[in-house]
């Protein structure tokens, strides 16, 4: 097992190093000098000149690439063009932020989502499973950024419940942490259903209604791990995409996250602050990627065997 | 094996709820909101587009991130609420005689957040960064040295430069402690020590920017003792915050229903002034079919400014004659411009060997400032025949294309200024040493008459006599059809009813210390 972790570990060098050219590429093609936008609209040439030569940005476009990753590689992450500051101390600044929402609405997504899927199956075409699937479609339709308007009208505007902007007080991250779980717990709900449907239609389960297992007994012992793979996967993936940030929703509630800060460096072309906060975002995905399949072997013993050497 | 998967389970439920205390217990000592809207007994919570990415007043020139130095830093001289320059760190000035040399008499007793005097030495060294720094070219070109002299400090500018003191009151000449400053640049853009009414007391990047006021401003410590700015982009919940109270305080957007829900509500007062820029249709005076000043003319009757203003603003704007920004003093208020006539503008295309019309592109940058207008224009030269395609760029790429490359024909683009003096408005515009991608004149127009009577008024230290320049290059611009001023905008500002000294400001420059709770 470790040496499958260390395996894994070892292939997101190539992935990340991959993902830093190809942005560092399009960062090169797209429009705009960093360093106008630096000195603003209306410097003369000679000082944009000046600053270009200061910042290295008049070095070959490898050069500059090869430097970037030797600096990473010595713990070096750059500087921000626009800030000046250490590209690094501005991720982990804003990460919390990110983490709060994508933690927060993971959590509601789960507590709601997965009780509600294995009910829509177990009692299919109830009304129960009506109303849930329904409500799902419906909150998969829906955007996240008018559902959090619509959030801050009813318990900002009217209710005055709840802070409609910033990240002072843990009630800042209800709205925003609601917002983005709706659409997770429809798929999940969806997801949920749809596996429990299908488990509960195998051989083994009938076999333990056969010798008497009760309801419960047969859905969370039988069942519910055989659904849980999928669920999880579905899971890690949607909670890797929150992490990487929500610009849309980060605006709406004027929370200052990781979508906003890769946003405004490419606005500002700000390469070693986007790079860097991609890469991080990408690295932190790769890790939720891993703890899925390490996850795996604890769901399923079949997925285990796998990584247990056959004794001779 | 049903040990192992509630140990699973168990770990998962443990990682999630761990990162969850970990990420929620790291802020909870601020200060937080009352049901959505916080105290407004001391605390002034305010709206900003964007937080300052540097608090080094030498390393910006945009003017979003200088709001934050207005309050932090002082200058030689500050700008009053009407546009009046008044002495701060400077007691008094002088002008030599040949008006390139300022002597300022520093005023004593005025200390900087640390507790050190502000010095004659001190302003020497900030003045000469200001000069030396990329930044500020706009507003410090023209200087060429500060020096210590008897006490005093002595400006020396490269030439006679009439609008000098509105260069002074920009927060690129704010005045610094020069030990703190010079022993570590970096550590003083994140703390930086100023003179101002206001200190900084802590930054959230991206969400807040905290100020308090400072006791021994040399004025009278500021009567709102605390102010918290928080970056809020989008527009909808930087209203929805003002409407319930989260806010006291906030530019509202370009957007007319935003605009006129804040006009309307009754608990906020809505403040308005004409801003310091104004919108026009350029030509690219050196190539392509515009290098025709028949066919610049022809655009020029047949542009209806009225029409363009309700059509791309909702009316939110004022018809501007001349090519002057028209909040600056010298602007020429008797000035008219040719007027809307379509049959000068057709007979004017026909002579030009254009009696069927033509199609051109309107390069410009693709905001809705812009495109709005464009599509009002494309209708309203659609009745001299001229198909106007409109090709929307990024801001960089319409920069780099148009503005210094002058690659294109025509163009549709805001002519703002630095500082509120006709010279800001014209010389970096139209005199043809700014031609060819080296300024602003992205118009490329070259007119040695015109270039005379720039450099006339910038150096011309009669305010009669510079009224009397200005007119004349107004006109010229005019009949060369150079560009084809339309309209300027309105500065706003919305605010609680009982929060005073609040306004609207042209230049978009506002000393907090003038505000007060009712």
């Amino acid at each position: 097992m470790l040496k499958y972790i260390g395996k894994r570990f070892l292939w997101m060098i190539p992935v990340l190093l991959g993902i830093s050219f190809i942005l560092f590429s399009i960062m090169e093609l797209s429009p705009g000098d960093p360093a106008r936008m630096m000195l603003g609209d209306y410097a003369s040439q000679a000082d944009v000149e000046a600053l270009r030569k200061e910042m290295g940005l008049n070095d070959p476009f490898f050069i500059r690439y090869g430097n970037y990753v030797n600096n990473i590689l010595h713990g070096d992450f750059g500087m921000s063009y626009q800030t000046k500051k250490n590209c690094a101390e501005e991720i982990i600044n804003r990460f919390p932020a990110t983490l709060k929402i994508a933690g927060l609405a993971t959590l509601i997504a789960a507590s709601i989502g997965i009780p509600i899927g294995i009910v829509s199956a177990v009692r299919q075409y109830s009304v129960l499973d009506v109303v849930s699937v329904s409500a799902a479609m419906i909150f998969t339709s829906i955007p996240g950024f008018w559902l959090g308007l619509m959030l801050i009208l009813l318990f900002t505007l009217k209710l005055g419940l709840l802070p409609s902007v910033g990240s002072e007080s843990w009630k800042n991250f209800i709205m925003p942490a609601l917002s983005m779980a709706a659409m997770f717990t429809a798929t999940l709900t969806r997801m949920t259903r749809s596996t429990m449907l299908e488990v509960i239609r195998q051989d083994y389960i009938r076999t333990a209604k056969a010798k008497g297992a009760t309801q419960m007994q047969i859905v969370f012992k039988h069942a519910l791990r055989n659904t849980m793979l999928p669920v999880v996967t579905i899971m890690g993936i949607d909670f890797s995409n929150l992490l990487g940030g929500a610009l849309i929703i980060e605006n709406v509630f004027g929370i200052s996250g990781l979508g906003t800060l890769m946003v405004d460096s490419v606005k500002s072309k700000d390469t070693p602050m986007l790079v860097a906060s991609v890469l991080f975002a990408s690295s932190v995905g790769g890790l939720v990627t891993l703890l899925v399949d390490v996850l795996y072997t604890y769901i399923d013993p079949r997925v285990r065997m796998q990584y247990i050497k056959p004794s001779k | 094996m049903r040990k192992r998967f509630t140990t699973g389970f168990a770990l998962c439920l443990l990682l999630a709820v761990t990162m969850m205390l970990a990420a929620c217990g790291s802020d909870s000592k601020t200060p937080s909101a009352k049901n959505g809207a916080p105290d407004t007994g001391r605390v002034l919570y305010e709206r900003a587009l964007m937080d300052a990415k540097t608090f080094d007043p030498f390393a910006t020139s945009d003017i979003t991130e200088q709001i934050f130095h207005y309050q932090i830093f002082e200058g030689l001289l500050y700008e009053t609420p009407d546009g009046k320059y008044e002495p701060a760190i400077a007691e008094k000035y002088e002008f030599n005689k040949a008006g390139d040399e300022i002597t300022f008499t520093i005023r004593k007793g005025v200390k900087f957040h640390n507790g050190a005097d502000v010095t004659p030495e001190d302003v020497v060294f900030s003045l000469n960064t200001a000069i030396k720094s990329k930044y500020t070219t706009k507003v410090s070109s023209v200087m060429k040295v500060a020096e210590l002299k008897d006490g005093k400090v002595v400006l020396k500018l490269k030439y006679p430069f009439k609008p000098i003191l509105g260069c002074l009151v920009n927060s690129s000449m704010s005045i610094v402690p020069k030990a703190v400053y010079e022993k570590d640049p970096k550590a003083f853009a994140a703390k930086p020590v100023g003179s101002g009414p206001y200190m900084l007391e802590s930054t959230k990047p991206g969400e807040t920017v905290t100020f308090v006021a400072f006791k021994d401003y040399w004025r009278g410590e500021a009567k709102i003792k605390k102010i918290v700015t928080k970056v809020i982009k989008d527009n909808t919940s930087a209203l929805m915050a003002m409407e319930s109270g989260g806010l006291q305080l906030m530019q509202p957007s370009q957007d007319y229903s935003d605009r006129k829900a804040l006009k309307e509500n009754p608990k906020l007062v809505y403040y308005e002034k004409p801003q310091a820029v104004f919108f026009d249709v350029g030509f690219n005076t050196a190539k392509g079919k515009f290098a025709d000043k028949r066919l610049r003319q022809a655009v020029a009757y047949a542009v209806d400014k009225n029409d363009l203003i309700a059509g791309a603003v909702n009316g939110m704007a004022q018809p501007v004659e001349a090519a002057i920004v028209p909040s600056v003093p010298q602007y020429p208020k008797e000035f008219k411009a040719w007027g809307y006539d379509l049959e000068k503008a057709k007979k004017l295309m026909a002579e030009a060997g254009y009696p069927d019309g033509f199609t051109v592109t309107m390069r410009i940058i693709g905001a809705t400032n812009y495109t709005k207008p464009a599509e009002v224009l494309q209708a309203q030269l659609k009745k001299i025949n001229i198909d106007l395609k409109i090709e929307t760029l990024e801001r960089a790429a319409w920069f780099e294309k148009v503005y210094s490359g002058g690659e294109y024909e025509i163009t549709y683009y805001a002519h703002p200024i630095s500082v509120l003096d006709a010279d800001f408005s014209t010389y970096a515009y139209f005199h043809s040493s700014e031609a060819d991608g080296k300024g602003s004149n992205f118009y490329n127009y070259k007119n040695p008459e015109l270039d005379k009577l720039l450099e006339a008024g910038r150096a011309e230290s009669d305010e009669k006599v510079r009224s009397e320049i200005y007119k004349k290059i107004a006109e010229i611009v005019r009949d060369e059809a150079v560009c084809v001023p339309t309209y300027a905008g309105y500065r706003t500002m919305s605010a609680v009813k009982e929060l005073k000294g609040v306004y609207a400001d042209p230049m978009n420059r506002y000393y907090k210390y003038n505000y007060s709770w009712e």
